[in-house]
C-alpha cells in the first residue's frame, strides 16, 4: 500500500461526481498515489459514433471527461489519467493495488480488487478526525481487510480500532467480560492483528463485544468510534449472508472491501 | 393516589439512608439556624445587613427543604398523565424562592437608603416630603453586642464554606446536580456573609456606622443577582424556553458530524427540571436500518454533550425525512441503430428523444420517443429545460434559442455514462 492506484468509473450522475470527490480526496491524502478515472466504451456505441463522427468521437469525448475530471477535482492534468477501456467494468483489468471507489462495484463479483462505497461523503474525513475500524471474526478475512486496512490507515496516519462481536458461551454464563467468551480461532486472530499493527508502528485499541446482530454491531460501533472508514475482506467460505454485504447495505459510514 | 403515598414513604425511608439527603438536610438546618441567629441579633442592633442577611438564609432554608421535596417529587416514574415526569416541581420552587429574594431585596434596598439618607437631615426631609418612607432606627454596636456579632456572622462564614464544599464535594461523586447546585448557592452565601463580617470589624474598629448602609445596599445588590438567576431559569423553564442558541448551535454541529446525515432540518429544545429534551429532524438519503444507526450516532454525541453540560439527563426524538428533491426535467439526442445507442451529435443526428425527468440531478424516469417532425416545438411542449447533445453544442445553439431551451454539452456518448439505462 505504498503507492496505491486509487480508481474511479466515470459517470456523469450525482453518486459519479460523489465517488470522483471521494477518490480524489484520498489520492491527495496518499503521497506518490494516481487517479485513474476509467470510461467504459460499448463496441457497438463505439461503432456507431466512428462511424458517424470519426476519430473525432472518442477522442473528444476523450477531452471532454478530462476536463471535466480536473474540474470537479481540482487536481492538475499530470495527477489524473483518463483511459477509455473497452468493455465494462466488470471486465475492466485494474492495477494491482488498485482500490476502486464506487458504490456500485460493490455489487459485482469482482473480488480480485479492493473497492471502497463512499456512500454519501466526499471526503474521508468530511465529519472531522476518526479511525479505521477493522472487524474481524474466527476466519482468515479479518487478516486478510488487515492488511490492506493498516496499510492505508499508516499511509494516511489514522489510528486503528480491531472490533469483534462473540457468541455468548453458555459455560461462562457468569462471566460479563466479552473478550473472555471468544473463541480460540477469534483469540488467535487477535493476537495476530494487534502484533501487526504494532509491527507497523500504528496505534490501535481492540474492543470485543456481545451484540445482538453481527453486522449491526459492526456499524454501531463504527458509529460510536467515529469511524471514518470500515475495512472488511469477504470470507473465501462464506455463502449466503454475508457481513460484507449486510454491512454495505446497512453503514452510512463508508466501506473498503478488500480484494483477493 | 395510595400508590404515590407509598412510594413517598418508600423514598424517604431509602433517602434517609443516602450521604446526599443527609447532606442536604444538615444544609437546611444550619441555613435554619443561622437565619434566626442573624434574624434576631440584626434586629436588636438594628442592622439592615445583618437582618437581610438573615432572610436571604431563610430563603436558603427553604430552598434546601424545597430541593429535598423536589428531589423526591422529581424521581416519581412518569406516567400516562406526565409523560415528563414531574421534574418541573424544581422550578415551581426556584420561581417562588426567587421572587421572595427579589422581593426581600428591595425591603433591604429601602432601609439601606434610608439609613444612609438619615445621615444628612436636609436631604432626608425634602426625600420624606415627596415619598413615603419607613421610620430610620440607628444602629446599636456597643462593646456588649459586639463580640456576640462578631461570633455570628465569622461563625456563619466558616459554616457556609464548610457545608458547601461538602455539598459539592457529595453532589460530584453522587452525580446529583441539585446537591452540586445548592453547594454552588451556599458558597455564594459564604461571600456575602464575608462582605457583612467585613462591614461590622469596619465600623467597630473604624468608627464608621454610615458604613452599614453601603454594605446594606451590597447585600441587597448581591440577593437580588441570586434572585433574579433563580426566578429567570425557572421561568425559562416553566415556560419551555429553549435550552439555549449555544446549545442549540454545538447539536446541530454535532449532528452533522455524523455520516449520512445531509442537514438538520428543524431542532427544537426545551428543559424539564434538570433533563433536556430535544426533537431533532435529520435529513437523509438512506433508508430503514441505516437510519436506525444514525439515530444511534447522534444519540451517542448529543446525549454525551448534554451530560457534560448542566443537565443530568436528556430525552431526543430523532426523526428522518428524505429531502425534497429539486425536479426538473432534461433531454437527450440520442441516435439508434441495430440495437446499439449513443448521444447524437445534433439533432440532425438523432434518430430519437429521450425525455428525463431528474431528482437533485439524479435521473428518475425515461420515456423514448421518435425524432418528431419539429423536435423544439416538442421539447417545449414537454416542458424540458436543456438537450444534451454530443458534440459542439455552438452549432446549433441559435436553431434552440428562441425556445430558451439550453443546449447542454454531453461529456460522453454513452447513455450509461450519463446516467441513462443501459
Amino acid at each position: 500500500m505504498l503507492n496505491p492506484i486509487i480508481c474511479c468509473l466515470y459517470s456523469h450522475t450525482p453518486e459519479g461526481d460523489n465517488a470522483l470527490a471521494f477518490a480524489a480526496d484520498l489520492k491527495r491524502r496518499l503521497p506518490g498515489s494516481k487517479l485513474q478515472v476509467f470510461l467504459c466504451l460499448d463496441a457497438k456505441s463505439q461503432e456507431l459514433v466512428t462511424g458517424r463522427l470519426g476519430s473525432a468521437g472518442w477522442q473528444g469525448q476523450l477531452a471532454r471527461v478530462k476536463e471535466a475530471v480536473e474540474n470537479k477535482t481540482g487536481l492538475p492534468a499530470g495527477e489524473v489519467e483518463v483511459k477509455q477501456i473497452l468493455g465494462s467494468a466488470e471486465q475492466a483489468q485494474f492495477p494491482r493495488d488498485a482500490i476502486v471507489v464506487d458504490r456500485n462495484f460493490t455489487r459485482s463479483r469482482r473480488h480480485d480488487v479492493a473497492v471502497l462505497a463512499p456512500f454519501d461523503e466526499t471526503r474521508l474525513d468530511c465529519r472531522g478526525e476518526g479511525v479505521f475500524l477493522l472487524p474481524f471474526g474466527a476466519g482468515e478475512s479479518g487478516m486478510h481487510a488487515a492488511k490492506a486496512g493498516l496499510g492505508l490507515a499508516r499511509a494516511i496516519g489514522k489510528k486503528v480500532v480491531f472490533y469483534h462481536t462473540t457468541w455468548r458461551n453458555e459455560k461462562l454464563v457468569l462471566w460479563p467480560e466479552p473478550a473472555d467468551h471468544m473463541c480460540q480461532d477469534s483469540r488467535a486472530v487477535r493476537q495476530s492483528l494487534e502484533a501487526f499493527a504494532t509491527e507497523l508502528n500504528i496505534p490501535f485499541e481492540t474492543r470485543i463485544e456481545m451484540a445482538n446482530d453481527v453486522a449491526e454491531g459492526i456499524v454501531r460501533c463504527a458509529m460510536r468510534v467515529r469511524a471514518n472508514l470500515i475495512c472488511m475482506a469477504r470470507g473465501v467460505k462464506t455463502g449466503l449472508g454475508s457481513y460484507v454485504t449486510q454491512v454495505l447495505d446497512q453503514s452510512p459510514v463508508p466501506v473498503l472491501v478488500a480484494g483477493r | 393516589m395510595d400508590r404515590h403515598i407509598q412510594y413517598v414513604h418508600r423514598k424517604l425511608r431509602e433517602a434517609l439512608r443516602q450521604p446526599s439527603f443527609q447532606v442536604m438536610l444538615l444544609a437546611a438546618l444550619m441555613c435554619a439556624v443561622k437565619a434566626a441567629l442573624k434574624l434576631g441579633i440584626g434586629s436588636h442592633i438594628h442592622s439592615p445587613m445583618i437582618t437581610g442577611d438573615g432572610s436571604h438564609n431563610i430563603g436558603d432554608a427553604i430552598e434546601q427543604l424545597v430541593a429535598i421535596v423536589a428531589m423526591l417529587v422529581a424521581g416519581l416514574p412518569a406516567s400516562k398523565e406526565y409523560p415528563f415526569g414531574r421534574k418541573n416541581i424544581e422550578s415551581f420552587a426556584s420561581l417562588i424562592i426567587g421572587a421572595g429574594l427579589l422581593a426581600l431585596s428591595f425591603m433591604f434596598v429601602v432601609k439601606s437608603a434610608v439609613g444612609l439618607i438619615a445621615s444628612w437631615p436636609a436631604m432626608d426631609q425634602a426625600v420624606r416630603s415627596v415619598i413615603w418612607l419607613p421610620d430610620h432606627q440607628p444602629l446599636i454596636l456597643s462593646n456588649a453586642t459586639f463580640p456576640w456579632v462578631v461570633a455570628v456572622t465569622a461563625g456563619s462564614a466558616a459554616l457556609s464554606l464548610l457545608v458547601s464544599r461538602t455539598q459539592i464535594r457529595v453532589g460530584k461523586r453522587t452525580k446529583n446536580a441539585i446537591l452540586e447546585a445548592s453547594g454552588t448557592e451556599i458558597k455564594s452565601d459564604a461571600r456575602i456573609e464575608g462582605v457583612t463580617l467585613a462591614g461590622v470589624l469596619a465600623e467597630h474598629f473604624l468608627h464608621l456606622p454610615w458604613l452599614e448602609y453601603p454594605l446594606g445596599l451590597f447585600i441587597a445588590y448581591l440577593i437580588a443577582r441570586s434572585g433574579w438567576e433563580l426566578f429567570h431559569k425557572a421561568w425559562r423553564v416553566l415556560l419551555q424556553h429553549s435550552i439555549g442558541h449555544e446549545h442549540e448551535e454545538r447539536i446541530r454541529e454535532l449532528c452533522q458530524t455524523v455520516p449520512g446525515v445531509l442537514h438538520v432540518a428543524r431542532l427544537k429544545t426545551f428543559q424539564v427540571g434538570q433533563m433536556a429534551s430535544c426533537t431533532i429532524s435529520i435529513h437523509s438519503r438512506r433508508g430503514g436500518r441505516t437510519n436506525a444507526h444514525i439515530r444511534c450516532g447522534i444519540e451517542e454525541l448529543v446525549t454525551s454533550y448534554l451530560i457534560g453540560q448542566e443537565f443530568t439527563e436528556c430525552e431526543l426524538q430523532i426523526e428522518f425525512h428524505r429531502p425534497e428533491p429539486v425536479r426538473s426535467r432534461v433531454a437527450f439526442a440520442l441516435m439508434r441503430k441495430d440495437g446499439s445507442a449513443a448521444i447524437a451529435p445534433d439533432l440532425q443526428a438523432a434518430t430519437h428523444l429521450v425525455i428525463c425527468d431528474l431528482e437533485d440531478g439524479t435521473i428518475v424516469r425515461t420515456k423514448e420517443q421518435d425524432l418528431p417532425p419539429d423536435p423544439v416545438a416538442f421539447l417545449v411542449r414537454k416542458r424540458v429545460v436543456g438537450l444534451y447533445v454530443f458534440q459542439n453544442e455552438k452549432q446549433f445553439a441559435d436553431g434552440l434559442g428562441a425556445s430558451n431551451i439550453a443546449v447542454l454539452p454531453a461529456t460522453s456518448y454513452l447513455p450509461g455514462v450519463m446516467g441513462l439505462p443501459s
